[in-house]
């Protein structure tokens, strides 16, 4: 188990040195900088500009500086937000996607499952096509798409939730579920297929010749093993919620960590950019690595020694 | 010596031939899974909507007088109608014509995308499997680091670097699309490698290329076809998502990406068919996609079948 940490923290290390280099390298080959369209400043004063923030640094110099905010989690001033850092953007913003990601993540797979199993126990009937039906639509329909239906129906025309921003809890309901759905369909399928998978094995026929039934029988004989690939794709989810939020936060008008993100990425505001793709990055990286634990204590079989796939 | 009749003759060679014709009857791997696949309706479904949607991709801007890009102001945010079927925009262009121009764009940037991942990932997948040792530990650790990287993030990184166009787009989504195509076709690779076809080849001589190609490769491919249909619309969603951040192809290009992107301030204007038509064409080739690629795993993996 500690080995298998060890290596897995190692990976990790190596994916996140190659997020920082490979950002930092798209950074300074974007032309144009932070500056280039206030046109009516002097050269001077850009030129002072620049010295501050470091931009008329060597490259490499300009490299060491981030890999050492990186290494102490100091990103630095923004550029365009004034005497902000870039740390306390990410500590303002990150709370508000935080608590959007794990709505939209606890959504997703709450009734993602249930459809599963509503799906898989009645499989060939009805409740089954009429579950696969909503999860191959939730698939299909993108999510800033999902998100304009929902604005449409919920906020303007019934009124029940506000429109966007973001304030009380009613602000983070339809972004949330905007943000779950593909996940959710995703996490409805995998279930199903695997319920289906279970029900077919000899072990659950010896349960069933037992005399097991109700609850117990779903839950611990068909659940706690069909389960199993849906805890594996909880990284990639995870991933798909992260991204899906910069569209989702510019949507709705959520002051999150994407709008910073986005709004980086115009501004050219190289600190932020920097910062916030390294976060990003160490949060999917460090809930990959948590996934891939998860897995190994709920399934007996996988020796997490072995490491790779 | 009683010579024997001719008819004996005839009668086992007539047995000899029908044994011929009923293997000839047999069905190959492939025609049975196409069998499957046109008795599934949903797939054949979404298989002739893609066929309709690529069709009117060609035809569909050519069957309005209006072009795509052509602007009249006094037809501003028109209604659909006899004269705009689907309505004008703000700046009076038909949508009619602009939806099928940026169904162009949208399927062809998600077909290439695709394409240019099976391309690099077969290779990329084929030769780590098949060179195994310290090579595949390599080139694996490659495909593991950008694996756990967020897609989205670095492709949006990418369309900043790089001039925006319909090209970038591409690169930049291919750039981290064939990881898991790589990943895939390794699996498989690793899987064949260790066949007695294999085995035969190279003794007699088969070299790397020519094992890869005809042998791994075909026989790999059913799982191949499988993710590139199911692959196809996640490209055509990033490119929406990019075109919607504002980062998709350059005025005075349309793409369904870009016109939901600027149909969505209609849902406090009220001119609610500039956001419908492109948001309805985008999901509508997903679910074709999505629905087609289910088929073919299910007509290619019998085993899957239940």
């Amino acid at each position: 188990m500690l080995q298998f940490m060890f290596r897995r923290l190692i990976g990790a290390v190596i994916t996140l040195f190659f997020i920082i280099t490979l950002t930092f390298v798209l950074m300074s080959a974007i032309p144009g900088d932070p500056f280039t369209s206030d046109a009516r400043v002097p050269e001077q004063v850009l030129d002072n500009l620049r010295d501050h923030y470091g931009l008329n640094d060597p490259i490499m110099v300009q490299y060491f500086k981030y890999l050492k905010g990186a290494l102490f989690l100091d990103f630095g001033p923004s550029i365009k937000w004034d005497n902000q850092t870039v740390n306390e953007l990410i500590a303002t913003g990150f709370p508000v996607s935080a608590i959007l990601g794990i709505q939209a993540l606890a959504i997703a797979i709450f009734f993602g499952i249930l459809l599963g199993i509503i799906a898989a126990f009645n499989h060939n009937k009805s409740f089954d096509y009429m579950a696969m039906i909503i999860a191959i639509l939730g698939l299909s329909v993108p999510s800033f798409i999902f998100a304009t239906i929902l604005i449409n129906f919920f906020a303007i025309k019934l009124q029940w939730f506000p429109v966007a921003t973001w304030g009380t809890w009613q602000h983070s309901i339809l972004p949330s579920i905007a943000l779950a759905v593909a996940p959710m369909a995703y996490i409805a399928r995998l279930t199903r297929s695997s319920i289906l998978e279970v029900l077919s094995m000899d072990y659950i026929q010896t349960a069933l010749a037992k005399g097991v039934t109700g609850y117990r029988f779903i839950i611990v004989h068909v659940l706690r093993n069909a389960l199993i690939p849906v805890v594996t794709i909880l990284g990639p989810i995870t991933a798909t919620i992260l991204t899906g939020s910069f569209v989702i936060e510019q949507i709705f008008g959520i002051p999150g960590l994407g709008k910073y993100f986005v709004e980086g990425i115009s501004d050219r505001d190289y600190p932020l950019i920097l910062g916030t793709s390294f976060f990003y990055s160490a949060i999917l990286v460090f809930f990959v690595i948590l996934v891939d634990i998860a897995y190994g204590v709920i399934d007996p079989r996988i020796k997490l020694i072995k490491g790779r796939d | 010596m009683q010579s024997v009749p001719d008819h004996l003759f005839s009668k086992k060679q007539s047995g000899l031939n029908n044994q011929k014709l009923s293997l000839k009857k047999s069905r190959s791997f492939w025609k049975d899974a196409f069998y499957r696949l046109r008795e599934n309706k949903l797939a054949m479904t979404g298989f002739g909507i893609i066929i309709g949607l690529i069709i009117m991709s060609i035809i569909g801007p050519f069957i309005v007088p209006y072009s795509y890009s052509e602007q009249s102001l006094l037809d501003s945010n028109l209604p659909p109608s006899l004269n705009h079927w689907f309505g004008t925009d703000d700046l009076g262009r038909d949508l009619f014509s602009r939806t099928w121009v940026g169904a162009r764009i949208s399927l062809f940037i998600g077909i290439t995308a695709v394409v240019i991942d099976v391309i690099v990932g077969v290779l990329w997948g084929g030769i780590a499997a098949y060179k195994g040792g310290k090579t595949d530990e390599i080139m694996m650790r490659i495909v593991d680091i950008l694996y756990g990287l967020p897609h989205l993030l670095i492709t949006i990184l990418l369309m900043v670097v790089l001039e925006p166009g319909l090209l970038t787009i591409i690169i930049a989504m291919a750039a981290t699309g064939w990881v898991g195509m790589a990943r895939l076709v390794r699996g498989e690779i690793l899987r064949l490698k260790e066949s007695e076809f294999v085995l035969a080849t190279k003794v007699m001589g088969g070299g790397l290329f020519r094992i890869l190609f005809k042998q791994l490769i075909p026989n790999a491919m059913g799982p191949i076809i499988i993710s590139i249909t199911l692959s196809v619309p996640g490209a055509i969603f990033a490119e929406a998502t990019l075109s919607f951040l504002g980062l998709g192809v350059p005025v005075p290009l349309a793409s369904w990406g870009t016109m939901t992107s600027e149909g969505l301030v209609t849902l406090l204007t009220g001119e609610i068919w500039r956001l419908f038509f492109p948001a309805f064409f985008i999901s509508l080739t997903m679910f074709a996609f999505n629905v087609l690629g289910d088929g073919l795993r299910d007509a290619l993996d019998p085993k899957l079948k239940r």
